[in-house]
């Protein structure tokens, strides 16, 4: 409130150029073998790196990423210049985005980011100075989106999906769906179990000759208050973390504090389930035909179709994905409810049959 | 007729899955089509650049069709395809 009042008008945002020279800072951060390098002046960075803390972004040393390809992502205090293009462009979550060739133009939350064709490995951000766009989750915003169009450049893609692993299993099986669908519960019923984990919601997905690996991309987990006391899951206190701004409803979860043996960091996927909550007496467990796996995970990733850059190569990785998994519905009924712990049981029994 | 071909649009990125379904992007309209295994047959045919004649003898060599029905199914994809703007004739 206080703030809000501090910067209305034509009070100036802190990193807003006054004149003065200001040198630019550099930080590289590495995330599953990419390396994103962050250009800015140092409150910006900042900023950055608060918000890359909660990923598993790693920051690196300039000498230790001398070989390795490098994205630029360059945060100027300046404004945008003038971006023409034919194409009306389409909306996205807080947004437009105008695609034009192998570059798209990004205006999200009153910022501009452009990302430039996947071969000059460069991402530059204007953010706006304005009292709405300087709010943290608007910022959150802007640096999420100019960081997953990095990645993708980079043939790694953001999946919202969770990532677990059976007791003896080598390979991972993902939960897809909308939120609510009840990816993080299934998740916390699993690991409470002894399944090892990669993500609640959040992962990376990158193509290798050895097919589509799931990486953990965030570090926290989120419940609601009704999950964490259903999850038995405050006697971690340890674990538990703020409110996720933006979503109160939400709290966080550090997963790892509470089951640090049970963390993995990347897996291959060989099973995807589609959770979804339903009324009736008995959990439902049904295979998936392919095409309709694809159908559904081209759903939960919107930029496979809408980045006409890296579109083939992510359309691709998603359908290898299909290729190595076999795919299940779950419709969880209320023998679950009744008694969580028979969930492992059922999907073990029935995947493997 | 039956030696007509036609060429996938560039916007188009399929994607043949292991069962023989299969999926197509439309990066200009940003929608996605699923394709059946007999459809996908078609599309695959239709990109390595085979006529209308070749394409039924896949279907009759594939399923059991006779090469009439196999025609008029290809003949009513190739319709679909084009009303949505993914395939043109070749010229």
């Amino acid at each position: 409130m206080l703030e809000d009042f501090c910067f209305r008008g034509s009070a100036r945002a802190p990193w807003r150029s006054n004149g003065s020279s200001t040198p630019k800072g550099t930080r590289h951060y590495s995330v599953a073998d990419r390396t994103l390098c962050f250009q800015g002046v140092d409150e910006l960075l900042d900023l950055v790196h608060d918000f890359l803390s909660g990923y598993y972004f790693t920051p690196a040393d300039s000498s230790d990423v001398r070989n390795q390809p490098v994205h630029l992502i360059e945060i100027h205090r300046s404004a945008p210049p003038a971006f023409s293009s034919d194409n009306p462009g389409f909306a996205i979550e807080d947004g437009y985005c105008y695609p034009d060739q192998d570059q798209i133009v990004l205006r999200v939350n009153g910022s501009t980011i452009a990302v430039s064709a996947p071969e000059l490995n460069r991402t530059d951000v204007w953010l706006s100075d304005t009292t709405a766009s300087r709010h943290t989750l608007a910022l959150n915003n802007v640096i999420l989106y100019a960081v997953q169009a990095a990645l993708r450049r980079g043939n790694m893609y953001q999946f919202h999906a969770a990532g677990v692993l059976a007791p003896d299993a080598t390979r991972g099986m993902l939960l897809v769906g909308d939120s609510g669908c009840g990816k993080s519960t299934l998740t916390s019923i699993l690991i409470r179990n002894g399944w090892r984990f990669v993500s609640d919601d959040n992962l990376l997905l990158r193509e290798t000759p050895s097919g589509v690996l799931a990486w953990a991309l965030r570090r926290y987990f989120t419940y609601d208050e009704l999950t964490l006391d259903a999850c038995k899951l405050r006697q971690f206190p340890d674990a538990i973390g703020q409110r996720v701004p933006g979503d109160r409803g939400k709290i966080r979860f550090y997963a790892r504090r509470a089951f640090p043996e049970s963390f993995v960091e990347t897996c291959l996927p060989g099973v995807i389930l589609f959770p979804a909550i339903g009324a009736g007496p008995k959990t439902r467990i049904e295979p998936v035909k392919s095409g309709d796996a694809l159908a559904r995970l081209l759903r939960q990733c919107p930029w496979a179709i809408c980045d006409t850059a890296t579109a083939p190569d992510h359309v691709r990785a998603l359908a290898t994905l299909i290729k190595q998994t076999s795919s299940y519905s779950v419709v969880t009924g209320r023998d679950v409810f009744d008694d969580p712990s028979s969930i492992p049981g059922l999907i073990s029994q029935r995947i493997n049959e | 007729m039956t030696d007509s071909r036609f060429v996938p649009l560039k916007h188009i990125v399929a994607s043949e899955l292991e069962d023989g379904d299969g999926v197509l992007v439309d990066l200009k309209t940003r929608q996605y089509y699923q394709l059946n295994e007999s459809a996908m047959l078609i599309w695959s045919a239709i990109e390595n650049g085979s006529s209308l004649s070749q394409i039924a003898d896949r279907l009759t060599a594939t399923y059991e069709v006779t090469n009439e029905r196999a025609i008029a199914s290809a003949e009513t994809l190739f319709r679909q395809l084009q009303k949505h703007k993914l395939l043109r004739p070749s010229e």
